[in-house]
């Protein structure tokens, strides 16, 4: 009986709360560009788009990393991290960009003239210093 | 003798080098300043940076990221802003990478 009196004002306070609620939780939006794919794979086509993708790769191998970014702004910074299963970092790069509107590819490669250790690597890659997406590949 | 084997010459597996890494990079969006009927007398530049990472030499990078660490002080001279003695590189330090 006494749950139903308040129901109502229980309600109300819920809902006066919720915007308040919900924007701790929501995730952090990027106005003007966003990382919309990345691919990782062992070849490019001419656009920068990884033309043969995967998470396998030989020793002899070439790691390339593609990623398509959306919107435009005066500059973007796309940085790839790669690492290697006990922490290493391989290589980091940064190239820094115009979005001009629309979708725009950067691509992103490593290599290792003596050969990739086999084990687990990483590729993180990230839009002004921003976390945009990681890819776990293997050497094997 | 035999018991004592396995706790005592125990070897650490080396970790892998990879200082020998050759990395490189490219876009279809214009580098900032380059391109563009805004843009005003750009220098010639990729917009291509390269992460000082622990152990890194300028040779070390020239190797990287052109093949021939005789290189390096095409990578100097492109960072002379940032880079007071070319023998004193710092990790998470960023340079730029002139084209080769």
């Amino acid at each position: 009986m006494r749950m139903q009196r308040y129901a109502p004002v229980l309600v109300g306070l819920l809902l006066a709360a919720g915007p308040f609620g919900c924007s701790a939780s929501k995730p952090a939006v990027r106005t003007g560009v966003n990382v919309t794919h990345i691919d990782v794979g062992r070849s490019l086509t001419a656009g920068k788009t990884i033309a043969e993708k995967a998470d396998s790769f030989r020793p002899t191998d070439t790691f390339y990393v593609s990623v398509e970014i959306d919107g435009s702004g005066p500059s973007a910074t796309l940085t790839a991290r790669w690492t290697y299963q006990d922490g290493q970092v391989v290589d980091e790069s940064r190239q820094n960009i115009t979005p001009t509107g629309g979708a725009t590819v950067t691509e992103f490669h490593v290599s290792k003239p003596d050969g990739w250790p086999a084990g687990g690597y990483k590729v993180e890659v990230l839009l002004d210093g921003a976390p945009a997406g990681t890819r776990e590949f293997k050497v094997t | 003798m035999g018991i004592f084997d396995g706790l005592f010459n125990k070897k650490e597996k080396p970790r892998p080098d990879f200082s020998n890494v050759r990395s490189g990079g490219s876009s279809t969006a214009p580098a900032p300043g380059v391109g563009g009927p805004e843009a005003v007398a750009p220098p010639v530049m990729t917009g291509r940076t390269y992460v000082v990472v622990s152990g890194d030499s300028l040779s070390r990078i020239a190797k990287r990221q052109y093949g021939d660490a005789q290189k390096w002080p095409r990578i100097y001279e492109a960072n002379r802003n940032v880079i007071k003695d070319p023998d004193l590189i710092y990790p998470g330090q960023e340079l730029r990478i002139p084209e080769a």
